[in-house]
């Protein structure tokens, strides 16, 4: 049976605008993977020879080597931090009844809606009033900061998810409080603890204003060194290091993926403010 | 006198300005099956709950195997709960929920294996070891639940309207189920419910609860044959309550509604109440109907005659709603075990309260009917000083109620 | 559990859950983050947004002065405009494609609309810079756009596509859309399809059936994603510094001059303030409109709260 007429065309119309909205979103993204395998200097179109020698290039230099691991290690580290404090937050949050718990929780989202160029603006003065900014330990802040939020919002998401019963059922069989949030609790919420590290982890990993105005020449992080590099010229080495640092990302997310399950939908709740 | 197990001395529970549980005393024995029933909202839950330590009680003290362990914390008390929705840890598996009170009690891996395997023989389910909760019927759930609870040995095994989630006919099973694992265990057993044909099926003992309050506390037969009160009498099981003025006549005590009836009592300790007023309680179970044409002047006890109103069969039996004759206001329900259906709507029978059978007597039995009758002298004599004692001798919750 | 262990965890238990100060306990880390890291340091550029800068250093005091001069500065002022241009025009382009996008997403069976949500988010885990760097590449005088174009014999000379509003707008809708179009997926999932159903058996039909059904109970979700995609938007700085060229001017750019080059930090900070200030008023703007255009939807909200 053929559908009627109106039906098909309405199907073929929105099929046709997912496609442009999805080659709108993406192209960007290709369009810098294609070019970074280009042979030739200068960034031209088509192109009429293809190499890896841009990547050799990359991954030889040691400034792009040393802003890779550093943005790893600051992304590791504020994964960690962020995703225990952003539980201890949760859980204070969600067992304790005191008075203005509704303005501390707002407080606690609240990064979330100041741009990031004001954050940024303060902390660089601020550090700078205590003499440590320029250092590892001031940009790791900034990013602990901008990361906590999402882990919060996550973990008080999904607490109320979880039964009270189990965690008494818990202690009737001899679980203390600690026990009983290690055993129970936090197992049971951690596909929103996942969710949560994934988000500190792509929001330190990605991060370029804040970053931009905590880093030193010394002390700095590959978005930061790709942006100084483009705002100079655009060639095919920074896409090459663009695509590794891309790479890297979805190297990651598959292997979250694999090995935990990581669910979209908690990340895209996250979004739903 | 048999060894204590649990016992509450004078536990209250207030959350906020509500009372839960008031002024509770409570003894269990070892290896018994108590329940406690009540309507919902009775605190017996909250009872259970403070036996369990997931409630500081506001006042008393409770003991478990002869300790005090008002403040200890539920992991520190030697217990078993089983929850109403079981509270299975979705994310472990049944030999993992099961043998989770054995690791934390620290048992060696050898140890902890054999009794998840026993206990999994005790519930009958030995091959579902590897599955998750979700994975289980609501039975299997619950049988787990009761495995995982009994696994660490526990001193006393509380269940907290276990059967209430699960569907007529498993329930039935299930009860049995309890029952026996209980036998073969000797494990004390306090067991929350609000259905009644639980709590009398299962139990040694049963306490029926209400505002907070013991209202009985009795095996089951006493509690279903000789209730305290009308309360617990209709509580437990249905009941014809008839209220009136109770008259000593010849040795016999005689009670006249409003509405014109008159029952024969048994006669003895109620002879001394004369005109006092009274309700009076019989099942539906021991009324007899007649035929119609039978002579019922031979009967003892009080005879009547009325209209059927309404029937229902229901397979074992048949349940009568007859109407009076001599008061039509006033009807009363009726249990025939005979097969079929021996009258139909509209048929005049007659029938017989016999005296033995009537269940009860009270005179201001539930608490109602007293604040009732208190509300109506606080308005016939104003704020009398007596009234005011009165008023002042309830507790706190009842004068809520009064002002409402 | 061993002996040590019991004695362990009962210690952090008391710590964590059995005293009275459990609460404080929890909170402390969390809370030290956002009292030292963020509302400290904002307080801070609120002070020195009050500063006065002079050629030796900077004097702290009290004085209005930076903000006057940024508001009676031309420059500043174009540049402020230019801002808030950059940014409604940002956000009205996100609504138009996003709206849709969300309708469909919320309301039409795709086979593979998965691979809708997956390329939607997408961009929440691929650098900012990364993707700018990615529009350079395509809106380049011989960038692939200009390329493809030319050797398709529709244009004679590259088209001008960067370092113009438009290769900004281009790289901001890109990096917005999607926050544009998750508050408006949130609020039509949360709408009934058989609201629309009963409103088609009333008589209605597709189109009026979503104008009045739909549209208005989709309009908090419009509403929050307008906001936060003009917020995005207004305080954007690597877009409009890599695609907009060394002539195209925003706020945040003249910020960022401020900080790093002449080293006024008063300035720049009073700046920042004044652009949340206008962030906040187009919001609030954005809010009035909601509620006057939608009363029916916006009451039942505030009762709520």
């Amino acid at each position: 049976m053929r559908e009627p007429w109106p039906r098909r065309l309405e199907r073929y119309l929105i099929n046709a605008y997912v496609l442009f909205i999805c080659a709108f979103i993406m192209a960007p993204i290709l369009v810098v993977v294609l070019s970074s395998f280009q042979y030739g200097q200068y960034l031209a179109y088509p192109i009429e020879r293809y190499s890896l020698r841009w990547y050799t290039e990359a991954l030889f230099r040691p400034e792009w080597r040393n802003a890779l691991t550093q943005s790893l290690r600051l992304a590791v580290q504020t994964t960690v931090y962020a995703t225990v404090a952003g539980i201890l937050a949760g859980l204070a949050l969600h067992y304790h009844d005191f008075r203005g718990k509704q303005a501390l929780s707002v407080g606690f989202l609240s990064p979330l809606l100041m741009p990031e160029l004001l954050t940024g603006l303060a902390l660089l003065f601020y550090f700078a009033n205590f003499g440590i900014s320029g250092t590892y330990t001031a940009l790791l802040l900034g990013h602990v900061l901008l990361a906590l939020p999402y882990v919060i919002r996550l973990v008080l998401t999904a607490l109320p998810r979880v039964s009270r019963n189990a965690e008494e059922a818990a202690m009737t069989l001899g679980a203390n409080e600690f026990v009983t949030m290690m055993k129970i609790t936090l197992p049971l919420i951690s596909p929103a603890i996942r969710g949560g590290a994934v988000f500190a982890f792509m929001v330190s990993y990605n991060n370029v204003l804040l970053s931009l105005f905590l880093s030193t020449p010394r002390v700095t992080t590959l978005p930061v060194k790709i942006y100084q590099h483009v705002e100079f010229v655009a060639d095919p080495t920074i896409a090459a290091v663009s695509t590794i640092f891309l790479i890297l990302t979805f190297a990651l997310m598959v292997a979250l993926e694999r090995t935990v399950k990581l669910e979209v939908m908690p990340v895209v709740e996250e979004y739903r403010k | 006198m048999p060894e204590v197990a649990v016992r509450l001395v004078g536990v209250s529970k207030r959350f906020g300005t509500t009372v839960a549980v008031d002024h509770l005393d409570l003894e269990i024995a070892r290896g018994e099956f108590f329940a406690i029933l009540g309507p919902s909202g009775c605190g017996k839950t909250t009872t259970l709950r403070i036996v369990a330590g997931l409630e500081q009680p506001t006042a008393g003290e409770v003991q478990v195997g002869g300790n005090v362990v008002t403040n200890l914390p539920p992991y520190r008390r030697n217990i078993g709960m089983v929850f109403q929705d079981y509270a299975l840890f979705p994310h472990m598996t049944v030999v993992n929920n099961i043998a989770f009170g054995l690791r934390m009690k620290g048992w060696p891996a050898s140890r902890i294996e054999s009794r998840v395997k026993a206990l999994l023989d005790l519930i009958r389910l030995p091959h579902i070891g590897d599955r998750f909760p979700n994975q289980l019927s609501g039975g299997q759930q619950q049988r787990v639940a009761l495995a995982r609870a009994l696994a660490p040995e526990p001193a006393v095994l509380l269940l907290d309207e276990p059967l209430s989630n699960l569907d007529l006919k498993l329930r039935q099973e299930m009860r049995l189920e309890i029952r026996r694992i209980q036998r073969e265990l000797g494990v004390t057993t306090i067991f929350v419910t609000h259905d009644q044909g639980e709590a009398l099926s299962l139990s040694d003992r049963v306490m029926v609860m209400r505002e907070g309050r013991v209202s009985q506390v009795g095996s089951p037969v006493e509690l279903y044959e000789h209730p305290g009160n009308s309360w617990v009498a209709s509580f437990l099981g249905d009941a014809n309550l008839f209220r009136g003025a109770l008259r000593s006549d010849s040795g016999q005590t005689l009670l006249t509604t409003e509405s014109g009836l008159a029952f024969r009592l048994p006669a003895g300790q109620h002879a001394e109440m004369t005109n006092a007023t009274a309700t009076v309680a019989i099942r539906p179970e021991s009324v007899r109907l007649f035929a119609e044409d039978a002579d019922i002047d031979g009967q003892t006890g009080s005879t009547f005659v009325g209209y059927v109103e309404n029937f229902a069969y229901v397979g074992a039996g048949t349940r009568y709603v007859v109407r009076f004759e001599k008061a039509p206001s006033q009807e009363v329900l009726v249990d025939i075990s005979e097969p079929g259906v021996p009258w139909r709507d509209g048929t005049r029978v007659p029938g017989c309260f016999p005296v033995e059978r009537w269940i009860i007597r009270d005179d201001c039995s539930t608490w109602v009917e007293r604040t009732q009758s208190i509300a109506r002298r606080r308005v016939a004599l104003g704020l009398s000083p007596a009234a005011r004692l009165e008023l002042l001798a309830e507790p706190p919750h009842r004068l809520e109620l009064l002002k409402s | 559990m061993h002996g040590v262990t019991r004695a362990l965890t009962d210690a952090l238990s008391y710590l964590l859950f059995r005293n009275r100060f459990a609460l404080a306990a929890k909170l402390a880390l969390p809370l030290a983050v956002i009292v030292a890291l963020f509302a400290a340091p904002l307080v801070f550029l609120l002070r020195v947004s009050f500063w006065e800068y002079t050629p030796t250093g900077l004097v702290p005091a009290f004085s209005a002065r930076n903000y006057v001069y940024f508001l009676s500065t031309p420059v500043y002022r174009a540049t402020m405009l230019q801002s808030i241009e950059l940014a409604l025009l940002v956000s009205l382009v996100c609504l138009v494609l996003g709206y849709p996008l969300a309708l469909i997403l919320t309301r039409v069976r795709m086979k593979y609309g998965f691979v809708l949500v997956f390329v939607l988010i997408t961009p929440l885990f691929v650098s900012v810079v990364v993707r700018t760097f990615g529009w350079l590449v395509l809106l380049e005088r011989q960038g692939l756009v200009n390329a493809a174009l030319m050797s398709l014999g529709l244009i004679d000379r590259p088209l001008v596509l960067v370092n113009n509003m438009l290769g900004v707008s281009l790289g901001l809708v890109n990096v917005a859309l999607v926050f544009m179009v998750i508050p408006i997926v949130a609020a039509l999932a949360g709408v009934p399809r058989s609201l629309n159903e009963a409103a088609q058996t009333l008589g209605a039909n597709r189109f009026s059936a979503w104008w009045y059904v739909t549209w208005p109970l989709s309009a908090p979700g419009v509403l929050a994603g307008f906001i936060l995609v003009f917020a995005i938007t207004l305080s954007a700085f690597v877009q409009p510094r890599i695609l907009g060229g060394a002539a195209f001017f925003v706020i945040p750019i003249q910020i960022w001059r401020q900080v790093s080059g002449v080293l006024n930090w008063p300035l720049g900070a009073a700046m920042g303030f004044s652009l949340l200030c206008v962030s906040f008023a187009i919001s609030y703007a954005a809010y009035s409109l909601y509620r006057y255009a939608f009363p029916d939807v916006a009451r039942p909200v505030e009762r709520q709260r």
